[in-house]
């Protein structure tokens, strides 16, 4: 029971009205938050894109309140099976009022959580989205029986149309406490009871039904009552579902006999090798060529830092240490903005445009599903395809990713493997720029090495760490044509919040090496690493500056490589080093911030010790 | 509506070697399967591997290898095919006896139902065979069959199948989430698919597509319908 302790603790802003918006995974409640507050939160057809709250202020028209909307992560119950489900949990018991977001393509999926949310006593406004795919499935719901039923007033909307939005927004305050499950049986007396002792109708329905940190949390004993609740509650979902669903056309559409093959094996492999070669083509060819090509190259090397030498050269000597340091040859002005803007600006664009599409899509959850035999072996779970694709773009984004995984367990091996054997992007256009020269045997020879180490980390650490791999079950949302408008804004957010997050650190680590060169550091370091990089991967000794560098940004140190003339042996020895090597500094920040110090120094030593180790073995292999 | 375990000719080549054994010594050992078959003995463990998958057979380590009540009827009914074919061949025919025995052997594992029931009422009619024939016995278990239900875990459906949910089996948060999204008593579910090594499936459910593995549909009791 150690991932859902009270230790999640969220802020919830004080003060004004609570509005929180509540649903299963993956019906819309981003687009609302969205439209409510005018702030961005990524919005994608993968369940479970929502990992942090976020909170923002609205005020609709013609009110005087204020209102503060709460997102959450998406649930189908108010219960503590995970950690989101918890941090649901607290924030749907914090509120005011719920926006229940309900899609009404599964209506009898979704009502159950309604049915919950009502029986806790919170007063609820339902918002039925997804109408437009409703319509187009045959499906006839009659919205004024299903809000008699419910008790609570029922908007219809399709969200990402921006339909009856704002009929929402505006509807808050009539939002009602509905019809409850209990009428007039010993659960509703025990109910009223427990609540009166408590103070708190919905708290005193959780612990009816079980739930143990609420029960703690109020110094009472988890209550056996659940599967009796449970059964009331679908019982009466499917009544109601009776009265106000008149016509179920099956759905046989185009995207759902698609989405069927990419579901089965002999379809299913062929259509995901099919994706990853796009990928390849896109961001691997495309832009780490062509695009890079003009915009490193040609741009930034030829127009731009010969242009920014020439305007502080005359004020600041090149030879000076401030020279160095600005424009010199880890400059700030010179190879940080190079670096940044003109190589890995482009790469994870790309990515990120990709990625995107897949997410909006509804392929994800897919390839989760098609992939999980697989990942189980390395102690994951099949949703652990979305960190380890994104780790490909970049792993610090990655990281943060892994919280959408089901248990510290998973957490720390998904985090180790991303830290250990996934190139970013950035990293991964500098190592195809070097290997491919050197031909298919040297090609082959890196990856092989990569993988046989990824797959031989995930065994040992899903055999050493104790429990085993969480629950897939995932659901596979119906496959929807992406969106450029969604699919743009999220590549440009995406793109540009990593800038901001790792160009200050880029920063700091260009001028970490420009002092650490200047001071003679770097000269020290090096000849104590020859040892190392001389005797055991039998490298030149510059090679260390590489590795220094591969810690500052991954890249920059498969980026160093390019200037140092190597063999094509010991090119292909530094490139697996690199790559094993600890993530960059960014990564390593957001490793400590994600997990524990303990377990990010694990991860830190043990990749270091990985990488010269097989690097070793390698050169003398070779 | 044909949803049973469908065996490949190996597997019933398999359960009719183990049961002809069993009449004959009352217990089937691999080594004596392999001498009857003429193959392998580490073929014969592969293939009783899946049998016991499929929960035809019932083995202890190194000990006999028993038949469960569904081996011996799987294992019946290929036996009676056997005969019906052989006497179909040999007697309405005039196959000669060693020809319709090895051509029976082969026959057996595609023949339909159909013919099958069509071959009985003509034997019947020519007083080749009589009531108490092992067909009569097959034929009531398959009308049986067709009539009542079986109870079976969700993991060993077959894709495109139809069940209700009669139970979860599982325990704690994993019961209590298959709860929360409509796994429960009397949801209807219909097997959609199976991913690579059939792991994991999909199935449908309140109306929408879940994933799930084998281990997790493995606790989920169904009956078909």
């Amino acid at each position: 029971m150690e991932c859902c302790d009270i230790s999640h603790q969220i802020d919830i802003p004080s003060g004004s009205q609570k509005i929180v918006l509540a649903g299963n995974p993956n019906v819309g409640k981003s687009i609302f938050f969205n439209k409510f507050t005018g702030i961005y939160v990524a919005v994608s057809n993968y369940p479970g894109t929502t990992l942090d709250i976020s909170s923002g202020m609205f005020n609709p028209e013609n009110k005087d309140n204020d209102y503060v909307v709460l997102d959450t992560p998406g649930v189908y119950g108010v219960s503590s099976f995970n950690d989101e489900e918890a941090v649901a949990r607290d924030v749907i018991l914090a509120a005011d009022a719920v926006v229940n977001i309900v899609d009404a393509v599964h209506l009898e999926r979704d009502l159950f959580l309604t049915q919950q949310i009502i029986d806790m006593g919170i007063p609820v406004i339902v918002a039925l989205n997804m109408m437009d795919e409703a319509e187009r499935n045959g499906l006839k719901i009659d919205i004024d029986e299903l809000s008699s039923e419910l008790g609570v007033p029922v908007i219809t909307t399709t969200a990402i149309k921006g339909e009856g939005l704002e009929e929402v927004k505006n509807s808050v305050d009539k939002s009602k406490v509905g019809n409850t499950i209990f009428n007039s049986d010993f659960l509703k007396e025990e109910l009223d009871s427990l609540a009166e002792k408590i103070n708190s109708r919905a708290e005193a329905l959780l612990i009816m039904e079980g739930d143990p940190n609420v029960a703690e949390k109020n110094n009472r004993q988890a209550l056996p009552h659940r599967e009796k609740i449970y059964k009331k509650r679908r019982h009466r979902i499917n009544n109601i579902i009776d009265s106000v669903i008149s016509e179920n056309g099956e759905n046989s559409s185009l995207g759902s006999k698609i989405g069927h093959l990419m579901l089965k094996p002999l379809t299913g492999i062929p259509m995901l090798l099919a994706t990853l070669y796009l990928l390849y083509e896109l961001v691997g060819v495309f832009v780490a060529q062509t695009v890079v090509g003009i915009t490193e190259e040609t741009f930034f090397l030829e127009i731009y830092e010969p242009f920014i030498r020439g305007i502080v050269t005359p004020i600041i000597p090149i030879e000076s240490f401030f020279g160095q340091l600005f424009v010199g040859e880890f400059g700030l002005f010179t190879m940080t903005v190079t670096y940044t803007f003109g190589l890995l600006l482009p790469l994870v664009a790309g990515f990120y445009f990709f990625l995107a599409i897949l997410e909006d899509s509804g392929y994800m959850p897919r390839i989760a599903a098609l992939v999980d035999r697989l990942l189980t072996s390395i102690g994951l779970n099949g949703r652990a395809i979305i960190p380890m694709l994104l780790g490909f773009g970049c792993v610090t984004m990655a990281t943060i990713t892994t919280r959408l995984l089901g248990s510290k367990r998973e957490r720390i091996i998904a985090t180790f493997l991303l830290g250990l054997a996934i190139p970013c992007s950035a990293q991964l256009g500098v190592i195809a720029g070097l290997i491919a020269p050197l031909g298919f045997e040297y090609f082959a020879i890196y990856v092989l090495t990569i993988f046989v180490v990824y797959v031989l980390a995930g065994t040992i650490l899903n055999k050493v760490l104790p429990g085993k791999s969480t629950d897939l079950l995932i659901d596979i949302p119906p496959l929807r044509m992406p969106r450029l408008s969604n699919v743009l804004q999220k590549t440009y957010m995406k793109s540009k919040s990593f800038i901001k997050e790792a160009g200050p650190i880029f920063a700091i680590g260009a001028l970490i090496i420009t002092v650490m060169q200047e001071t003679g550091m770097l000269t020290a370091i090096q000849n104590s690493l020859i040892p190392l990089t001389v005797g055991w991967l039998q490298l030149p000794k510059e090679t260390a500056t590489v590795f220094i560098m591969g810690i500052i940004r991954r890249d920059f140190g498969a980026a160093g490589l390019n200037s140092l003339s190597l063999t094509a042996i010991q090119t292909t020895v530094s490139l697996v080093v690199i790559t094993l090597f600890v993530p960059c500094i960014a990564a390593m920040m957001t490793m400590f911030r994600e997990r524990n110090w303990k377990e990010a120094l694990f991860i830190w030593f043990g990749s270091w010790f990985t990488a010269f180790g097989v690097g070793g073995i390698l050169a003398y292999l070779l | 509506m044909e949803a049973k375990i469908t065996l490949s000719e190996s597997m019933e080549d398999y359960l009719e070697a183990i049961f002809n054994l069993i009449k004959k010594n009352g217990s089937a050992r691999v080594t004596d399967i392999a001498n009857s078959l003429g193959i392998a003995a580490s073929s014969v463990n592969q293939g009783l591997k899946k049998l016991n998958q499929q929960g035809l057979i019932k083995q202890q380590k190194y000990g006999p290898i028993k038949l469960t009540q569904s081996g011996v009827q799987a294992a019946e009914k290929v036996n009676c095919k056997h005969q019906i074919l052989y006497l179909f061949l040999h007697k309405t025919l005039g196959v000669k006896p060693e020809t319709a025995d090895q051509d029976a052997c082969s026959i057996e594992h595609v023949l339909s139902q159909e013919s099958f029931e069509k071959m009985v009422d003509y034997l019947i009619k020519n007083n080749y065979i009589e009531e108490q024939s092992c067909a009569f016995k097959f034929m009531e278990n398959e009308e049986e069959e067709k009539m009542a239900a079986k109870e079976l875990m969700l993991a060993s459906m077959s894709v495109g199948s139809k069940a209700e949910v009669l139970k979860i089996e599982s325990k704690g948060r994993l019961k209590r989430k298959l709860m929360d999204m409509g796994l429960n008593r009397g949801a209807r579910v219909e097997v959609k698919g199976k991913a690579p090594m059939g792991d994991p499936i999909e199935i449908k459910v309140r109306g929408y597509s879940l994933s799930l593995r084998q281990d997790e549909a493995a606790e989920i009791l169904v009956k078909e319908v």
